[in-house]
């Protein structure tokens, strides 16, 4: 080797000293394709294995002498395609380099920031780059990767500012608990909790205040990596076991050199968002009742035909009847959003600095609602000596909401439910000017002044929520001698929350106003020591480890306090409240584990990694506190075996297996039996009756039936998967399988109430997930001329199976919702919505009461699976030049959704629907009962009788039949699109700027296909940390954006 | 470093952090009465309270809000029932236990705050089996997983004897006495209202197990029951916070004024039979008229010419009567009419409508005149005075729906009116069971028709 290149060196020199008359020099600059950003480091040569060649330097430029001889030059970069490009007359060659496809030596950062090879990982990992989280923007950061992974599911809850998003990655493993993964920022944990409260407090009225992990900033994310199975968990513990997403944040890394470089970006987005859907309403009839128009009593549709009779108003004032068609359209405003970001990097041969600020401000489709928030970051490494280096990570986020609606039911200032509930002849521009009559009374959108004008509930009901985080972590690591180093982590993610909700006095149903306050403070600490190593033994092994100890401490404090009865109006503090009622909530828990992680690699091609950890926990029982887990994976790059020759088709491929088993524990206090002092005692209909009552207290012992013999809960992954690339990366493709039981779950059963208690907490129950994940990625048309077509498809499949509960146990309800609609697990079955149906004879016809003509509302029956059967996301990217174009379609396939929003606009009579056949009598489509003396049935005959239209939509919306409100979860969803254009570095050059680029990009544009009708399906107002989906509730709508991106670098 | 190294220096200890910081595993028996009391109080006033007014009849819906007009149609919410159930057993008869438990293993023992949690244990159980009949009372709150539901017939006898137990445990030497809402903690009160407690469980099952006669008959001649300025009261108080429950409603929704409470037509028509005087007291006409017009159950009513309910009954310091002085009267009238001297039940059922008409605030000159218009007791039918001293209870009743509806079941007067849009083909005199014990406890029997009698119910004439 050493001698041909020798001989080569020689021949090239000799080469030109021959023909050095002819030379000359060729000059260019090298950008990347895809940001057009210039490429430092570029090689550029006279044919692959020649030796005369340049770099380019940090503006990518080159400059190399060639003589006649040389027709062309070939450019490579590490992570980028070759590129040959052929020499003509001219002696300028600007050229743009593809980010290769074919990087087989791709590095993803895994757990704990440790960087590792992808070929020997034997477990599913996908990395997103941070330029996905930026493509179309979101004020949570996890609605930018729907789509984009398989096997990974981000539900968005609604179109609250900054509302939640759920992420579910290959199911839903555990009876209890979120089912969320871990989230890691440079390698240290943060929590991803929305602290949303009880039930009770999420379906009552509740704001939506979305998740935690939306704090982290698109604009500082560097690389995402999702991990999958439970990898993570031999470094983090248990909290990894749904998966974990890794998140790095953009430095100054790739600045360092023997140079000082320095680099300022700055960006700035704007997007305007409105409703992505809107009920679809009737415009032909006006409030009452049986077709009598009454505005007193009824705030509906069940008038008389708009014919513009003269009639009193809601006010009481004389108008001529008609309809408002856009009423609640008008309601909406046209939102706004301002992203602005600027970042500082530099770098040089020792350290490495960078600091960004985003400023975001979002203007939201409810009239008076925001949310601003200021994120700062720095990241900063420095190598003290040769062995010694430090780096800090931190991040300051400060957000501030107002304005976000309440959600749900049972209260009087849920803003969606109240704009859909408006009667069609009201117009909401004189909505807005009529909240109050001349003796200041609230006027309602009734005469009886039973319903809130919904313009009363967004100027005066305001919600706030302030967070103020803090998370970062210090690394300081230590080189002990070649291949083994020693690291120390110490990280922190410390909140506080803030919350204040308000009714004003005159508020109809909370005359007297009311003042709700939490404040909420979450902290954790996370220290981690490890020592790396990574050895070659010989030729032909290679040895690589860590060996670690980690520590973890999480706790919270809440108080809530509420403030009835209101004295001076407008004020809200708790002296202006004439009664108050304060509950305090407390928790903490400690973990800490030892683990180590080994790899052995054989030849560059098969590696084997085993993994142990041993965690003592404060949750357990003291004698089942500690628990050990252990996990086995396999890496083979079978492609390494075969001749070059015969990789034309098929050119890299890796089989990889992994086996796992992790233990998890329990939520802090579950084992012991204690008393409370109690706040309040529950009174039906008004504010609670406070303790003291008369001076007296009132103490309770728990409700729940501790368990002091808990074993941790258990979950098992196997998962075997492979990677192909085809035709130089032309066509690429990752497959995975996986089957992941988890057992002995820690679940809190109902008990008859007759033994004093409501739960037992218990170990029972196994779940099953089985499923397959797709990848497939290519490059169907790739031109000279520079013309690039990339399309992905992400493909997911997954099948959930309750296996078993418990003895004597038929079903095991996760969460409830109103009208009798649950989420229940029972055994053989998948977690499935229950509620009210129809009664149906033999043959599956609906049974129709003889003597009313209406559908008759039987027993609670499974209405579907929530989760969906499949997702597949679609992507296509197309290159030109600067240009670019890319969408994402989002599809889903499978489960189920319940409507309130349908139910109540049927009952109403505000659907299109219900206007339909000039709403004539008709007979209903069924069978009735034919009954024998004794009243038994004997028979069915067709139903003859009639129902008028009022009773027969209002059966429809009755809130005990779930049935009839209850669609197919599927769709097709326009997800992403983004036109991007990056100015030609010509063209750059004559600004300050190294580059710049502009965009268009929108985000929600088009559903394309649904079944639900008047909601998105994708709505759920459990929010994210209940087991539950498939419910909407009076959401928010959930808007459709589009916007301008403009991005500068210095 | 050093950090990590010390944490795992001393990690039994670190670890050692499991006990809830916000509750504590000791606790004075007294504070669990109180809660029991608060907890049952306020869901006798404003869940069963507001939902058995309308479905017993004693006030009308006038179909002013759902929550009202369903119960009165007897479309019983699962919120009713289940809070209800919520109520008497984990919220109340479960911490009970642990008060007598407490009480009576503490160094030096409580008996009286014992006694106390046994007589509210027996409280309880006694509302809820004239709600629902058969319930879970001998397995309730033990260690057995389902507990069985034991026939109401049965759970009555096991009151009468735990009541005794109590009564014997009361020792009016021992200072432990507590400072209970009810009676501040005077023993003698306490006593006292177990035995009129007891009296009241004797007349609910005599029709149906005679020989309970012969018990009442010695307590009526032994008497110690509630006496005048005895009543069992949890009080409520015009302040934030402490409202009676049922004035809030109109507080809360309203700003005061009565929107949702309308004059029963059964109980106005009743009252005019007498030409009761109470009547412009319990009652505000509509503005457009001068006379007090109830409205007919399930019925649409109408603000202008209908009544509603005064903010004389609906009061926000109006205490939930739990026994009052007056009950104990109309029980002993009814006793002596059937086992004892009509002339003494004629003394009784007097002083009971005395009694009654002083605390509504009725003059006492009024009083004589009304009691001049009532016929001795000697000189009616057995049919007559049945009728007479239950509707004179009806009427006393108007702010205690749940006695009102017993009442009614066991004398069948005054007579109701079947609903307009009645979900049942009779009237209701049983609840059913709520849905979450029904499917939590597989010894759980099956809802009986609502319209089914309880084991007490001797349904003597025909609606």
């Amino acid at each position: 080797m050493k001698k041909q290149s020798a001989f080569l060196l020689i021949c090239s020199l000799l080469f030109s000293l021959q023909l050095w008359a002819q030379e000359r020099t060729i000059r260019g600059t090298v950008l990347s394709a895809d940001d057009q950003s210039p490429l430092p480091g570029v090689t550029v040569r006279a044919s692959e294995n020649s030796s005369l060649g340049a770099i380019t330097d940090i503006d990518g430029k080159y400059q190399l002498k060639v003589g006649p001889e040389i027709t062309s030059l070939v450019f490579t970069y590490v992570g980028y395609d070759k590129k040959v490009v052929q020499l003509g007359a001219s002696n300028v060659y600007d050229v743009a380099l593809e980010s290769s496809s074919l990087d087989l030596n791709e590095v993803v950062v895994t757990a704990n920031a440790i960087e590792r090879e992808k070929k020997e990982l034997g477990y599913a990992v996908t990395t997103v780059g941070g330029e996905e989280t930026t493509k179309a923007r979101d004020a949570n950061m996890l609605n930018t990767i729907a789509g984009k992974v398989s096997g990974v599911r981000v539900t968005s809850q609604s179109g609250s500012l900054g509302g939640g998003a759920k992420i579910m990655i290959r199911g839903a493993n555990s009876l209890s608990g979120s089912n969320q993964p871990l989230f890691v920022v440079d390698g240290n944990p943060i929590s991803n909790s929305g602290f949303n409260g009880t039930r009770n407090d999420i379906i009552t009225g509740g704001v939506d205040v979305g998740n935690r992990a939306s704090d982290i900033n698109p604009d500082d994310i560097e690389s995402m990596t999702v991990l999958k199975g439970a990898a993570a968990t031999v470094l983090y513990g248990s909290r990894a076991k749904n998966g974990a997403i890794i998140i790095t944040t953009k430095s100054g890394k790739a600045l360092r050199g023997d140079q000082k470089r320095s680099s300022i970006s700055i960006n700035s987005s704007i997007r305007f968002d409105n409703p992505l859907r809107l009920p679809d309403f009737q415009n032909e009839y006006a409030q009452g009742d049986q077709g009598n128009y009454d505005a007193d009593n009824y705030a509906n549709g069940w008038g008389p035909k708009i014919n513009g009779q003269r009639v009193a108003d809601y006010k009481g004032d004389t108008v001529s009847l008609r309809a408002y068609p856009d009423n609640v359209k008008n309601f909406y405003e046209t939102g706004a959003t301002y992203i602005n970001s600027i970042s500082f990097a530099q770098g040089d041969k020792a350290s490495d600095f960078r600091f960004g600020y985003t400023n975001l401000r979002q203007n939201g489709i409810i009239p008076n609602s925001s949310l601003e928030r200021n994120t700062f970051s720095l990241n900063a490494g420095r190598n003290l000596t040769d062995r010694l280096s430090v780096r800090v990570s931190g991040n300051f986020v400060k957000s501030e909401t107002v304005g976000n609606p309440r959600q749900g039911g049972n209260n009087p200032s849920t803003t969606v439910s109240l704009v859909n509930g408006l009667p069609r002849t009201i117009d909401s521009k004189e909505l807005k000017e009529n909240l109050v009559d001349q003796f200041g009374n609230t006027i309602g959108i009734d005469g009886n002044r039973t319903t809130n004008n919904p313009y009363w509930v967004t100027t005066y009901n305001i919600t706030k929520n302030n967070v103020d985080r803090l998370y970062g972590n210090a690394t300081v690591n230590y080189k002990l001698t070649e291949g083994v180093s020693a690291t120390y982590r110490l990280g922190t993610d410390f909140y506080t929350d803030t919350r204040e909700n308000v009714m004003r006095k005159g508020t109809l149903g909370r005359v007297n106003g009311e003042l709700e306050v939490r404040d909420i403070q979450s902290n954790q600490l996370n220290s981690d020591f490890m020592i790396n190593f990574d050895r070659d033994l010989n030729e032909d092994f290679e040895l690589k480890g860590i060996l670690g100890h980690n520590v973890n401490q999480r706790s919270a404090n809440s108080t809530r306090l509420v403030g009835n009865d209101l004295l001076a109006r407008d004020l809200y503090t708790y002296t202006n409240a004439q009664s108050i009622s304060n509950t305090s909530d407390s928790e903490l828990r400690r973990l800490y584990g030892v683990y180590a992680d080994l790899t052995l690699g054989y030849k560059k091609y098969l590696f084997l990694n085993l993994t142990g950890r041993n965690d003592w926990t404060s949750t357990l029982p003291v004698d089942n506190r500690s628990y050990f887990y252990p996990s086995a994976s396999a890496s083979f790059i079978f492609t390494e075996l075969m001749a070059p020759e015969n990789k034309n088709v098929l050119r890299y491929g890796k089989f990889r297996v992994n086996y796992g088993s992790v233990g998890s524990d329990v939520d802090p206090y579950s084992l012991n039996f204690f008393f409370t002092p109690l706040a309040d005692a529950f009174t039906q209909f008004v504010p609670n009756i406070l303790y003291p009552h008369n001076g007296r207290p009132g103490f309770a012992a728990t409700n729940i039936i501790p368990e002091d013999n808990l074993k941790p809960q258990r979950q098992t992954t196997f998962e075997l998967g492979t990677e192909l690339l085809f035709f130089d990366g032309r066509l690429r493709t990752d497959f995975s399988f996986y089957d992941i039981r988890t057992t002995d779950q820690i679940v809190q059963l109902t008990v008859p109430q007759s033994t004093g208690f409501n739960l037992k907490t218990v170990n029972a129950g196994e779940i099953q997930n089985v499923g397959i994940e797709l990848l497939l990625s290519g490059t169907p048309v790739q031109l000279e001329n520079g013309f690039k077509w990339t399309t992905t498809f992400n493909f997911s499949k997954n099948k959930q199976k309750v296996v078993s509960l418990t003895e004597g146990l038929d079903d095991y309800t996760l969460t409830s919702g109103f009208s009798g609609v649950q989420i229940k697990a029972a055994p053989g079955e998948e977690f499935g919505l229950y509620g009210g149906g129809y009664e149906r004879d033999p043959n599956g016809n609906i049974i129709i009461d003889e003597n009313t003509g209406l559908r008759k509302i039987g027993e609670t029956v499974r209405l579907g699976d929530i989760y969906p059967d499949w997702m597949l996301g679609i992507n296509n990217e197309f290159s030109y030049k600067g240009f670019n174009l890319s969408f994402l379609v989002d599809i889903r396939k499978g489960g189920i959704i319940f409507s309130n929003t349908v139910q109540d606009l049927r009952f109403s009579g505000l659907a299109a629907e219900t206007a339909e056949n000039g709403r004539a009598a008709f007979i209903d489509e069924g069978v009735n009962e034919v009954l024998d003396g004794s009243g038994a049935v004997v028979g069915y005959k067709k139903n003859e009788t009639e129902v008028t239209a009022q009773q027969y939509w209002q059966q429809l919306g009755n809130n005990s039949l779930a049935e009839e409100s209850t669609y197919a979860a599927d769709f097709v969803k326009l997800r992403e699109i983004r036109i991007g254009y990056t100015l030609p570095s010509k063209l750059v050059t004559k600004t300050p700027f190294s580059s710049i680029s502009v965009a268009l990009e929108g985000r929600n544009l088009w559903l394309i296909d649904s079944k639900v009708p008047h909601v998105d399906p994708e709505a759920n107002f459990f929010g994210t940390s209940l087991t539950g989906e498939g419910v909407e509730f009076g959401s928010v709508p959930s808007t459709r954006s589009i916007g301008f991106n403009l991005r500068l670098t210095l | 470093m050093l950090g990590t190294v010390g944490m795992v220096g001393c990690k039994k200890d670190w670890l050692d952090v499991n006990q809830d910081p916000e509750t504590t595993s000791e606790v004075d028996p007294e504070f669990l009465i109180y809660a029991a009391q608060t907890e049952f109080s306020t869901n006798r006033t404003s869940e069963i309270g507001l939902s058995g007014a309308m479905w017993s009849q004693l006030w009308a819906s006038g179909q002013s809000a759902g929550v009202f007009l369903n119960p009165e149609r007897y479309i019983f919410s699962i919120f009713t029932t289940g809070n209800t159930w919520r109520t008497h057993y984990p919220n109340s008869q479960k911490n009970l236990k642990f008060a007598i438990d407490i009480a009576q293993s503490s160094s030096p023992a409580k008996p009286n705050i014992a006694a106390q949690a046994k007589v509210m244990s027996a409280l309880i159980y006694y509302t809820t089996t004239i709600l629902w009949g058969d319930i879970p009372y001998t397995e309730a709150i033990t260690d057995v997983e389902a507990p069985k539901f034991d026939r109401q017939e049965d759970v009555l006898n096991g009151l009468l004897s735990d009541l005794d137990a109590a009564i014997a445990q009361f020792d009016p030497q021992d200072p432990n006495v507590g400072n209970d809402h009810y009676f501040a903690g005077d023993v003698s009160k306490w006593i006292a209202f177990a035995k009129s407690l007891k009296f009241r469980i004797l007349m609910l099952m005599v029709d149906k197990d005679p020989s309970k006669a012969a018990a009442i008959t010695t307590m009526l001649s032994e008497g110690g029951m509630i006496e005048a300025g005895g009543d069992a009261l949890f009080n409520y108080y015009a302040e934030s916070g402490h409202f009676n429950p049922n004035w809030n409603v109109l507080n809360t929704f309203a700003g005061g004024q009565n929107f949702f409470y309308f004059a029963s037509e059964v109980t106005v028509e009743t009252m005019k039979s007498y030409n009761d005087p109470r009547l412009p007291i319990y009652f505000d006409a509509g503005p457009d008229t001068n006379t007090i017009v109830g409205v007919y159950p399930g019925k649409s009513g109408d603000y202008d010419t209908d009544a509603l309910l005064s903010l004389n009954v609906i009061r926000p310091d109006a205490p939930e009567r739990v026994f009052t002085y007056t009950e104990q009267l109309f029980l002993e009238a009814e006793a002596e009419y059937r086992f004892g001297s009509v002339a003494n039940a004629d003394t009784k059922l007097r002083e009971a409508i005395r009694s009654s008409m002083t605390y509504w605030g009725v003059a006492s000159a009024d009083i004589d005149a009304y009691l001049l218009t009532i016929q001795p007791l000697a000189t009616m039918t057995n049919e007559q005075a049945t009728q007479l001293i239950a509707e004179q209870s009806w009427i006393s009743l108007i702010d205690k729906p749940t006695e009102a509806w017993t009442t009614w079941r066991r004398t069948e007067y005054p007579r109701l009116l079947l609903p307009d849009g009645a979900a049942l083909t009779s009237f209701v005199r049983r609840l059913p069971y709520p849905p979450d014990e029904l499917s939590a406890n597989r010894n759980a029997p099956v809802s009986p028709v609502g319209s089914t009698p309880l084991w007490f119910d001797e349904v003597t004439s025909n609606p």
